[in-house]
């Protein structure tokens, strides 16, 4: 480190001095191509940003540091295994999608890059980025290290749909987590409240909110944050039955919002906010402001991603620092549950994995690198060795154990005495693991043929939840999602899709078919009261 | 620094100067060689970084245009989908009234404050410069203001309170939301040190005059300060009609566009396609707002009578 | 003193509206600083206090814990592995960066830029001074993301907006191409002519009298001297806000910087500080896949103990040498007004 400081503080002498200097730009004349420079065969560059892996740490980090020791440790081991390979860091902010597209755009993207930020935090933009060919297929990692058999159940659903793409893979898996309810279960027991059901539904939610609100104590139920409003109909299928196949249209598919429900639920909402005030929200709002009236008890319960919920007691507004401020075990403080079921039987599990990208550049050497130390360091034995490391150092282990959800099904690391549940609490990860292990839908990704072109996005819809939720005065919810509906139907107008009507009618039927056999078994209410009906009156007959 | 007096004498030869620019420029060809000399590098850098980009992303609203991998021509496509597009009909309606209101409400007190703080002794002054348009943090602002307008605890709500109005929504507020949104830039006095900056220009000896011919504190400003200014206003205003047409950062930070659109601007839209990887369609959108600030800059100027002795 | 009548001027009806003009300013000037206010009342908030729901005015219990944080951050000489995480090297190095490029800016955009107005000012005439405008100032009306990518691409390649130089016609060679990316020049030279400046500038130059300009032709010397002995020393005091305000724009400039720059040496303050700043403010997520995937970023920060306390001391930071520049800027401001003076 001292070397490369000493360099620093030349460079910046050097430049200050050539302040006055001549105009000419320090430049290098190329007459080639834009990438990277021809290196040495056996030495492998993998270019990195911080994120996921870092440089090796050098030998001052270590001494000072037994968690960056550590990683360093898991780290050495695998560069043992993998002779020739160094790790660069590069300045590269990969969380800011203009900065990565550029960079992408120019070649200069680092190995490593996250998926949804390059797709503009969103699935689908995601796989369209993939499509467009701004990451690499890491498709011959997946199937080298034998990732699907790592994988539990859960996150293999998770992780699937989205991420295979025709005969190749968008990213490689590291983490995963999903969207839950937070809720407050001493104020529960405070006020005399029974815990809602496992499988509890939106009217069990909205009961809880309205008791959980006290003028007196400056308490509002619930927190919600714009989308809010949408998940009271999407936890009704709204999702799914909104979306109808019109194979005839250029674009082949349309928005049907003409289900009295959605109008019904939206107006319970509404009521749920300004008649009952029980919701803590306001258009300025962001997740941090709902996580400091968590942690503050001006709400009773709010949606965040579960991995929000764990992290070091130290860390100041954190809910593992509010359960030890009320100096109560954690898991009679929290209480965790899953989205809400459909008065209708429908459910739906949020899980989702996050993985890391390669980026589009880079060779099929540096890529096999890449993702064989990503690989080892967070689905092998690198993991353990760094989480030993951790827990020798903060000697936490709610520090060491800060992901709920591990892909690989794991909740105790060799070198760590004791598990998850020591440190959060048997029912805690049972209820977490309830929600998780819910059956998840066949997602259409993996029966459509791919769609090569863009077609119109969300924002019709994101205003009609902005709407639903923050205005007061005369708003009629089944006016605004009709004008939602119009609005990207006729968006829809002006896009055309890359896929045939033969092919995509025979993978919608497909689907569809899939659909119906999962629907059937996995909640026959939900199927006969409303999946059954819809699909023979809307979607067979589309379909011909 | 070497000090230099206006030639020409006494304040009437020099307040009757110049005839309106009828008069026709003739200079040397020396003085024309210089005049080429002055305006080439200037030229040819905003040529190369500031035109030759933007004429290039201009070519790829033809086409399906990605960041990687071929690139297809595709027409008037993107311009077809985006002219029937009602989400950037609504952008465009938008940006309009904000743009109008922002230009009403904010561009007339920093002059006026400008005006009057040159009346002040000098070490007021600095002082006065020196806290007024002190620079700041943006995040700070945001952090402030989103306070100040929440409709619970915000102070504007409590000072709603305290003159007995009925409870407002603020920035919840679909009719009002603009308003919300331009009234913290109405105490931006930022601007003013420009207007500072000219009127340093402007002789005591004309204000001696006039006093002298009995014109009132009012009078003097609006006949002396004012039409001396208008080179300096007519920058101002012209800038402030390009920059009002392009707002992005304070409503997206604010409202993100909500609630509903009723405070999405054609540059927030924009931003969105380009999120979406639509360059194309964003470009689309950049060509059409190009298209419109131009055609209102050229006729604003050619209206505006600048020539402040005129 | 103009505007205020010579005669009469201890008269109570003036005293009176002196005194509400006072005022007045005065009311402007306490409302204009409480943001600024505020920022420093955040940075000494412990952390606990600054997740209250309604904001403090003044912390019960003021902790200089985030400035400590922040020094330890900027020197790196913090021992907790979070914090040196986050950033790469020690603050002089973006300090020295940043002075870099805004100084030599500035040595080249200005007088570029004054004199092309100048000439459009009193140079030039009619539809060609008109179309010449255009031409400057065309530009601003389109946002700079649309030329994000080809400005970058020219960076990498100049002079083509290609990811990779094209092969010579009837050749296999590329042409030869220039790379000034990675360099402080990818900000400088496309920073060499502002748009906004010579808006500025022609704006000033406007006002004055072309009777001056005329006298001294007649005087002879060439049109450079006229613009030295005369024009120039009127227009010290555009001269010093135009400096200030270019300082201002190169030094907050964060996403050119952010996508021109590779190398972790050679990246400004403003991509140091804002890398942090940007991940704990959301620009409003529209979905819970956002704010989860933003969860992800924003964990490292939080890991450090940064908090609002801590990134309010890193836009003090930020701030404070364009605030020492706009305190040398004043002195040339000031400069005018006793030239004005002493007439």
């Amino acid at each position: 480190m001292n070397k490369q400081h000493l360099m620093s503080r030349r460079q910046f002498l050097k430049t200050t001095l050539t302040a006055s200097a001549a105009l000419l730009p320090a430049t290098s004349v190329l007459a080639g191509s834009a990438s990277a420079p021809a290196r040495v065969q056996s030495e492998i560059t993998i270019i990195t940003s911080g994120w996921p892996l870092t440089p090796m740490p050098t030998a001052e980090e270590i001494e000072a540091d037994k968690a960056r020791a550590g990683y360093a440790e898991a780290l050495q081991s695998w560069m043992d295994e993998n002779p020739g390979v160094t790790f660069q860091q590069v300045e590269v902010n990969i969380w800011d999608q203009q900065a990565i597209v550029t960079a992408i755009s120019g070649g200069t993207a680092p190995t490593y890059v996250f998926p949804t930020s390059i797709g503009g935090w969103s699935n689908a933009g995601a796989r369209n980025a993939f499509i467009q060919g701004l990451m690499a297929d890491v498709g011959p990692a997946v199937e080298k290290f034998g990732l699907i058999a790592k994988l539990t159940p859960g996150a293999l659903a998770g992780w699937q749909p989205i991420n295979q793409i025709e005969d190749g893979y968008m990213s490689y898996p590291i983490d995963s987590g999903m969207n839950v309810y937070y809720f407050r279960r001493d104020l529960l027991a405070e006020l005399g409240i029974e815990e809602p059901p496992m499988d509890w539904t939106w009217d069990d939610l909205m009961n809880l909110a309205k008791a959980l609100t006290s003028e007196a104590d400056g308490r509002q139920g619930l927190g919600a944050l714009v989308w809010v409003a949408g998940s009271t109909i999407n936890d009704n299928g709204f999702d799914l039955l909104s979306n109808v196949p019109t194979p005839q249209n250029g674009w082949n598919w349309s928005k049907d919002t003409s289900d009295p429900r959605w109008g019904e639920l939206l107006t319970a909402y509404r009521k749920l906010v300004f008649e009952d005030k029980a919701v803590y929200s306001d258009i300025s709002y962001t997740s941090e402001n709902l996580v400091n009236a968590f942690a503050n008890g001006a709400i009773g319960m709010y949606q965040e991603n579960v991995l929000g919920a764990f992290g070091s007691a130290a860390q100041e507004g954190s809910i593992a620092a509010l359960a030890q401020r009320l100096n109560k075990p954690y898991e009679e403080v929290v209480g965790f549950r899953g989205m809400p079921r459909g008065a209708n039987g429908y459910l739906s599990n949020p899980i989702y994995v996050g993985g890391v990208a390669i980026g589009p550049d880079t060779n099929a050497e540096t890529l096999d690198k890449a993702l064989s130390a990503v690989d080892y360091m967070f689905l092998g034995a690198g993991w353990d060795i760094q989480k030993a490391g951790q827990y020798a150092a903060t000697q936490d282990l709610k520090a060491v154990f800060n992901y709920p959800l591990p892909i690989d099904g794991k909740y105790t690391y060799e070198g760590v005495p004791g598990a998850f549940e020591d440190a959060w609490g048997q029912r805690t990860k049972d209820d977490i693991l309830y929600y998780a292990g819910l059956p998840k839908a066949p997602d259409e990704a993996l029966y459509m043929p791919l769609e090569q072109n863009p077609g119109p996005d969300g924002q019709a819809f994101e205003d009609a939840w902005s709407t639903i939720s923050y205005v007061a005065d005369s708003v009629d919810p089944v006016a605004v999602l009709n004008q939602a509906q119009d609005t990207w139907n006729s968006q829809a107008a002006g896009f055309s899709s890359s896929v045939d009507d033969a092919a995509f009618i025979a993978g919608a039927k497909a689907y569809y078919e899939a659909l119906d056999a999962f629907w059937k078994d996995a909640s026959p209410e939900f199927y006969e009261s409303t999946f059954k009906p819809w699909y023979d009156s809307k979607v067979l007959p589309a379909l011909g | 620094m070497a000090e230099r007096t206006i030639p020409g004498g006494t304040t009437d030869e020099v307040a009757q100067a110049e005839p309106v620019e009828a008069a026709p420029l003739r200079l040397s060809r020396r003085s024309r060689i210089e005049k080429w000399m002055f305006l080439i590098p200037a030229a040819l850098f905003q040529l190369v970084w500031g035109w030759f980009p933007l004429v290039f992303a201009f070519a790829l609203s033809f086409t399906d245009a990605r960041v990687r991998g071929p690139i297809s021509f595709i027409g008037t496509q993107s311009y077809t989908r985006m002219w029937g597009d009602p989400l950037l009909g609504e952008a465009f309606r938008i940006t309009f009234i904000y743009a109008a209101m922002s230009i009403v409400l904010t561009f007339v007190i920093p002059i006026l404050v400008a005006i009057l703080l040159m009346e002040m002794p000098q070490r007021v002054m600095r002082w006065m410069m020196l806290l007024w348009f002190l620079p700041l943090s943006g995040i700070a602002s945001t952090i402030l203001w989103k306070y100040m307008y929440n409709p619970e605890y915000g102070l504007m709500q409590g000072i709603v309170r305290l003159l007995g109005l009925p409870e407002q929504r603020f920035l919840n507020d679909p009719n009002l939301v603009l308003f919300w949104l331009i009234f913290p830039g109405i105490l931006l006095f930022g601007p003013g040190l420009i207007y500072m900056a000219a009127l340093q220009g402007i002789p005591s000896s004309y204000y001696e005059a006039a006093e002298v011919e009995g014109a009132s504190f009012w009078r003097k400003i609006w006949t002396i300060s004012l039409p001396r200014l208008r080179p300096v206003i007519s920058m101002m205003l012209t800038f402030a009609i390009i920059g009002s047409l392009q707002e992005f950062y304070w409503p997206q930070i604010m409202t993100n566009g909500g609630p509903g659109s009723a405070s999405r601007t054609v540059v927030m839209y924009l931003y969105n396609l380009w999120g979406n990887l639509r360059f194309g369609d964003s470009t689309t959108v950049a060509i059409f707002l190009f298209a419109i600030i131009m055609v209102i800059t050229v006729i604003y100027r050619t209206f505006y009578k600048e020539d402040p002795d005129a | 003193m103009s505007l205020f009548p010579k005669v009469g001027r201890n008269q109570p009806r003036m005293r009176a509206a002196w005194w509400m003009l006072v005022i007045f300013l005065c009311i402007g000037v306490a409302l204009h600083l409480f943001p600024f206010f505020y920022m420093i009342a955040l940075s000494v908030t412990p952390a606990h206090e600054t997740l209250s729901p309604t904001p403090v005015i003044w912390p019960k219990e003021p902790t200089l814990a985030a400035w400590r944080l922040v020094f330890e951050l900027t020197t790196r000489s913090s021992m907790d592995s979070a914090v040196r995480d986050l950033m790469s090297y020690p603050f002089y190095v973006y300090l020295g960066n940043s002075l870099f490029m805004a100084l030599m800016t500035l040595l080249i955009s200005l007088p570029v830029t004054s004199l092309a107005a100048y000439a459009n000012s009193k140079l030039q005439r009619g539809p060609m001074a008109r179309w010449s405008f255009l031409f400057f100032i065309g530009t601003l009306m389109v946002p700079g993301v649309v030329t994000l990518i080809p400005s970058f691409l020219m960076t990498r390649n100049f002079p083509f907006p290609l990811p990779s130089a094209p092969l010579i016609p009837g050749t296999d060679d590329p042409f030869p191409i220039l790379r000034i990316w990675d360099t402080p020049w990818a900000v400088i030279i496309p920073g060499v002519f502002n748009a906004f400046n010579f808006l500025l500038f022609k704006g000033f130059f406007d006002t004055i009298p072309d009777s001056i300009i005329q006298a001294a032709r007649v005087d002879g010397g060439s049109e450079f001297n006229i613009f030295r002995r005369i024009v120039f020393p009127m227009s010290i005091p555009v001269y010093a806000v135009a400096a200030w305000l270019q300082f201002g724009a190169v030094w907050d400039n964060y996403l050119w910087p952010l996508v021109v720059f590779q190398s972790p040496d050679k990246i400004p303050t403003s991509v140091a500080i804002s890398n942090l700043m940007n991940r704990f403010v959301q620009a409003g997520s529209t979905s819970a896949q956002q704010a989860a995937a933003q969860t992800a970023s924003m964990r490292e920060i939080l890991e450090a103990g940064l908090s609002w306390n801590g990134l309010m001391v890193l836009g003090l930071l930020q701030t404070i040498p364009i605030f020492i520049m706009f305190i040398i800027c004043r002195e040339y401001l000031m400069r005018g007004i006793r030239l004005r003076g002493l007439k």
